[in-house]
């Protein structure tokens, strides 16, 4: 990139190090994290602060039973038994809730029978331990909701956590470790030597010297790409909650669509909406969450909503993980999924493992980055 | 104002905390408000928003008039979900 070179003349280098993690959300603390933790000289930048985009909007799950295909399944299962162990290392309360298992209620019939077939495929699995639940084991589990449902499926390996918890967590363990994080640094462009190797990071307070960069962008995360020639195959779709004040535990079971936290609050949501950058709330999908919890939960109808909020995810076209490196640019990483909270954990041991041993033993080749880049698997990219 | 004073009465946040959101590198109103849920309670942050402000000011040595508010969100005061749920049938009957 000749244009990067030449602007390397003019733009000051502020910082010198290893890796540069871009996008201070759950995926790139974790990321940060973990390279620390292996040694590694790391600075963390993003264009505001920590966990200013999506990871502040998001449900907070830990999940993996209901995920297709299985073998994506199996990575998020893989994520959720790491996040004990990193809450631990962390020392630190972030409200992870995997003793009681998760349930997904079925309010149809048809509900029931296609997440009973959606768990039949997941058994191609042997970590899939999940199974469908009568209604009755269903209210055993969770008092709160309706008599009208059909039953759920459940798996041991579900749960939740507070995601802003878990993000400050892991900045305060980047912290411990000696990670730089430079916050309100917007990334504008990559420096690459003749061979398109990384060596730099150019951002809106100046140049840093690096070897590798790890794009973890969330649903900003294809204009980074974009910055060295790469089309990630992802976009920006809203999604929406609404959260009710405090009441009695009634839902003590995490769940996903509305579930109840520990202190009380009900988090209904999440719409999956349309593409684009656009983060504004509206009065239709708070009807739409509402008369769905009701459906779920039917005393949430006395509750109040205090508050209705949006934020973007990160949607890849296919729903998988952009995770690894691009070859043609040697010493850039994308780790990118829709499941960033669930999955920061592993991605964190992925990224890492690529970086300091080369490899790793999670199998990542559904998640090439460049799948959908018709450039990237030409030979006249270069 | 003390260091022990409650700022945000519905989640019972005081000054020191505050303080301690900011001096963690904490720079908006909005990243004041996740760290320590003062604004995230009941009447969001409708009482103490404007001390947060002020606090926020003075420890970053701002004028008040540079410190942003958080991002307003709908609704202005809580609404019952029945509310919502049913608010096209409301319509209707208008």
């Amino acid at each position: 990139m000749k244009a990067g070179n030449q602007r390397a003349e003019v733009v000051k280098t502020i910082h010198s190090t290893e890796v540069v993690v871009i996008g201070a959300g759950a995926v790139g603390c974790s990321i940060a994290y973990w390279l620390a933790k292996r040694g590694k000289d790391v600075a963390l930048v993003d264009r505001g602060g920590p966990g200013a985009g999506t990871s502040m909007a998001t449900s907070g799950l830990v999940w993996s039973s209901y995920k297709e295909p299985y073998t994506y399944m199996e990575l998020n299962l893989r994520s959720s038994l790491l996040w004990p162990k990193m809450v631990e290392e962390l020392g630190e309360d972030v409200e992870l809730r995997q003793d009681r298992g998760g349930v997904k209620l079925c309010l149809t019939e048809e509900d029931y029978i296609n997440l009973e077939a959606l768990a039949e495929r997941q058994r191609r699995s042997p970590l899939f331990k999940g199974r469908m639940l009568s209604p009755q084991e269903v209210f055993e589990l969770q008092p709160g909701v309706s008599r009208q449902i059909v039953g759920a499926l459940w798996s041991p390996h579900d749960g939740d956590a507070n995601p802003i918890k878990w993000v400050f967590a892991l900045v305060r363990g980047c912290k411990r470790l000696g990670v730089k994080i430079m916050r309100d640094a917007e990334v504008t462009g990559f420096d690459l030597d003749e061979s398109n190797r990384v060596k730099g990071v150019f951002t809106s307070r100046g140049r840093i010297e690096t070897e590798y960069a790890v794009n973890a962008g969330g649903a900003w995360a294809g204009r980074l790409a974009e910055m060295v020639g790469v089309t990630l195959g992802l976009y920006a779709s809203r999604g929406q909650m609404l959260v009710s004040e405090p009441a009695p535990i009634v839902c003590p079971t995490p769940m996903s669509i509305l579930r109840q936290v520990p202190d009380g609050h009900f988090h209904m949501g999440v719409t999956y909406e349309g593409e684009g950058f656009e983060a504004s709330s509206t009065l239709e999908a708070a009807e739409q969450l509402a008369k769905n919890a009701i459906k779920m939960v039917p005393l949430a109808r006395n509750l109040s909503v205090i508050r209705h909020f949006a934020g973007l995810r990160p949607m890849p076209r296919d729903g998988l993980p952009f995770l690894g490196p691009i070859p043609h640019v040697p010493g850039y990483y994308v780790a990118v999924s829709h499941s960033g909270n669930t999955l920061s954990a592993i991605h964190g041991k992925i990224i890492s493992d690529l970086i300091v041993d080369g490899h790793t033993d999670v199998p990542i080749a559904d998640y090439d980055p460049l799948r959908f880049d018709e450039r990237g698997k030409g030979e006249g990219h270069l | 104002m003390k260091d022990d004073e409650l700022i945000c009465r519905c989640e019972e946040i005081t000054q020191a905390e505050i303080k301690e959101a900011i001096k963690f590198g904490l720079k908006t109103m909005t990243e004041v408000k996740r760290f320590t849920r003062a604004g995230m309670g009941l009447c969001q942050g409708m009482t103490c928003g404007r001390l947060v402000m002020g606090i926020l000011a003075r420890e970053t040595n701002q004028p008040l008039s540079e410190v942003k508010p958080c991002t307003s969100r709908p609704p202005v005061r809580p609404v019952p979900v029945s509310v919502l749920a049913n608010r096209v049938t409301d319509d209707d009957q208008n």
